[in-house]
């Protein structure tokens, strides 16, 4: 069972800010669905911004949450309990640790609040003439670089992820990864987000 | 003094206007506490959507949780009876629909509808977001966000119609496999208690022929409780499985194991005296004795059908006359060893 590691003051006001969900959890550990939608997430932020890993580092600093996301290493372990990941680490989330990535990839979202939106409207635009998304650059080079990073680390054999091998199917994985990103960058992005982890799909 | 709250989006405008009740200080930007009118600007129309306070809780709820329903990927039909709902299109787009009772102004007939790109459905939700986390605005009211977990249902759930379909094949099997007759049971005629020997004791078959299974009313002591099948005379035993000798009954009470040891002794006393030839092989005998220690009766049961004369030595000692209570084997041996055991063993 993972451990729980004590917290500074200013990081426990911080994570106290998104209330623990009810009914409570046993072992305060998280369902495996929050694993994966926070690793997508966090995928898709990748995909958009190059410089995304380093920007996570710096933003775990920033924000104190490096007591709970002790660095780099850390961090792709915490993903990696993403169930559905090639390299998965069997472990659940636990609430503590849920609640440090749901803040961050709001953060993280909310530095490429203009990307999105600009994004999101030019996939509208494209939608409404009829075209696909190669006729935007900047779109289609996201959801070229979402397609890498899943196919590089999700495992194809999983049941969940067999409707996820042609690359039409994951352009509209990689379009709803942005729309709820969209979702992350509003001013109660981080509550939303966090409230909506916990209902949906079982894994 | 109307106070006008403003929170712009690009594609959705709130407008709300209401009065600071009570007395704030004039440095400190006013609390809006109650609300006289709320105006929503949608891209899709020049007018604004105005309505009053019940109008913001229904249109502010409605957006919110259907934006948290979308964003956890359950979205689902509203009711049908709320003023304001949201439903799921294909193509990332939404349609909210207002019924027109819920406005200030009703002009329409019917439910008004509205189609929402996603990115127009944020900007309302953030509208929304922002007005509840201003706390200078209506501060008696919020938009709650909680997490509800949604638990899967308990492996047992799953299980119940599995269960109770191999239950209820069984149930049926069993019923049926009862119509199926059980084969009768028959004993074995032997096994019956043949009646008590009064005179002289009955020829028996040849030692060779396969013996069914007798049931020597051996007078053990084994059997303390009276016998299963009432017979008359000799008390009966239950049929003990070891003997395979036909030999006459012996019309007697079970003898205790000292009556029985001193048999066998006065037997072998009375055979090791007579027994004075050699013996090319070893014989086989099933001697009947009496109460005195007598041997009355003496069967071959040596299997090999070219031995002697049967009983050579024993014939001698033959005395007829009396009721034989026991059954005692005697084996010769070669080399001159003798064994004389009870043919049923010693009782308890």
């Amino acid at each position: 069972m993972p451990v729980e590691t004590p917290v500074l003051p200013t990081t426990e006001l911080l994570l106290q800010g998104l209330p623990d969900p009810r009914p409570a959890l046993p072992d305060q550990e998280c369902p495996r669905r929050v694993a994966w939608q926070l690793d997508l997430l966090l995928l898709g932020i990748e995909a958009l911004d190059r410089g995304a890993s380093e920007a996570m580092l710096s933003t775990v600093q920033e924000m104190e949450l490096d007591p709970v996301i002790r660095g780099r290493l850390h961090l792709w372990r915490l993903r990696c309990t993403n169930p559905l990941r090639k390299l998965n680490q069997r472990r659940n989330l636990t609430l503590s640790e849920a609640k440090a990535l749901t803040l961050l990839t709001c953060a993280l979202a909310r530095r490429l609040t203009v990307l999105i939106r600009q994004l999101l409207l030019a996939a509208e635009q494209l939608e409404g003439q009829q075209l696909s998304l190669d006729h935007h650059f900047r779109l289609s080079d996201y959801c070229e670089r979402f397609r890498t990073h899943f196919r590089k680390r999700m495992n194809p054999k999983r049941e969940r992820l067999l409707s996820y091998q042609q690359d039409e199917a994951l352009n509209g994985l990689a379009l709803e990864i942005l729309n709820q990103l969209l979702f992350c960058t509003g001013t109660a992005g981080p509550q939303r987000l966090w409230a909506s982890l916990f209902s949906g799909e079982h894994l | 003094m109307t106070l006008q709250r403003e929170y712009r989006l690009p594609h959705c405008t709130l407008v709300l206007e209401g009065l600071s009740l009570g007395t704030n200080p004039s440095y400190e930007r006013p609390v809006l506490s109650m609300l006289t009118q709320v105006d929503c600007y949608l891209p899709q129309f020049s007018e604004p959507l105005r309505g009053g306070r019940p109008f913001l809780e229904a249109l502010s709820q409605a957006v919110s949780d259907y934006a948290q329903t979308w964003l956890s990927g359950t979205a689902t039909a509203p009711p049908a009876d709320q003023p304001v709902r949201l439903e799921s299109l294909p193509n990332q787009r939404h349609q909210l629909v207002i019924e027109p009772a819920v406005l200030t102004e009703p002009t329409l007939n019917g439910p008004l509808a509205i189609n929402l790109t996603t990115v127009q459905l944020f900007d309302l939700v953030e509208a929304f977001d922002q007005l509840s986390a201003d706390h200078q605005t209506l501060p008696d009211w919020s938009l709650p966000l909680e997490p509800l977990v949604d638990l899967p249902k308990p492996a047992w759930q799953k299980q119940t119609v599995p269960a109770s379909l191999g239950l209820s094949t069984l149930a049926a099997a069993t019923v049926a496999l009862a119509w199926i007759p059980h084969p009768p049971v028959r004993m074995p005629k032997d096994l019956e208690p043949t009646p008590p020997r009064t005179e002289q004791p009955v020829s028996e078959s040849a030692p060779a022929a396969p013996p069914p299974v007798t049931p020597t009313p051996a007078p053990t002591a084994t059997q303390s409780t009276p016998p299963p099948s009432p017979v008359p005379s000799p008390t009966v035993a239950s049929p003990p499985p070891t003997t395979t000798a036909v030999a006459p009954t012996l019309a007697n009470a079970p003898l205790s194991r000292a009556q029985v040891e001193s048999l066998v002794s006065k037997v072998y006393d009375q055979v090791d005296r007579a027994w004075q030839e050699k013996v090319e092989q070893d014989q086989d005998f099933q001697v009947a004795v009496d109460a005195e220690g007598r041997i009355v009766q003496v069967t071959t049961t040596t299997p090999d059908s070219s031995v002697q004369a049967p009983g050579v030595p024993l014939a001698k000692l033959r005395q007829t006359g009396s009721q034989a209570v026991l059954e005692v084997r005697v084996t010769l041996r070669q080399g001159g060893v003798l064994e004389v055991s009870p043919w049923n063993g010693f009782p308890e």
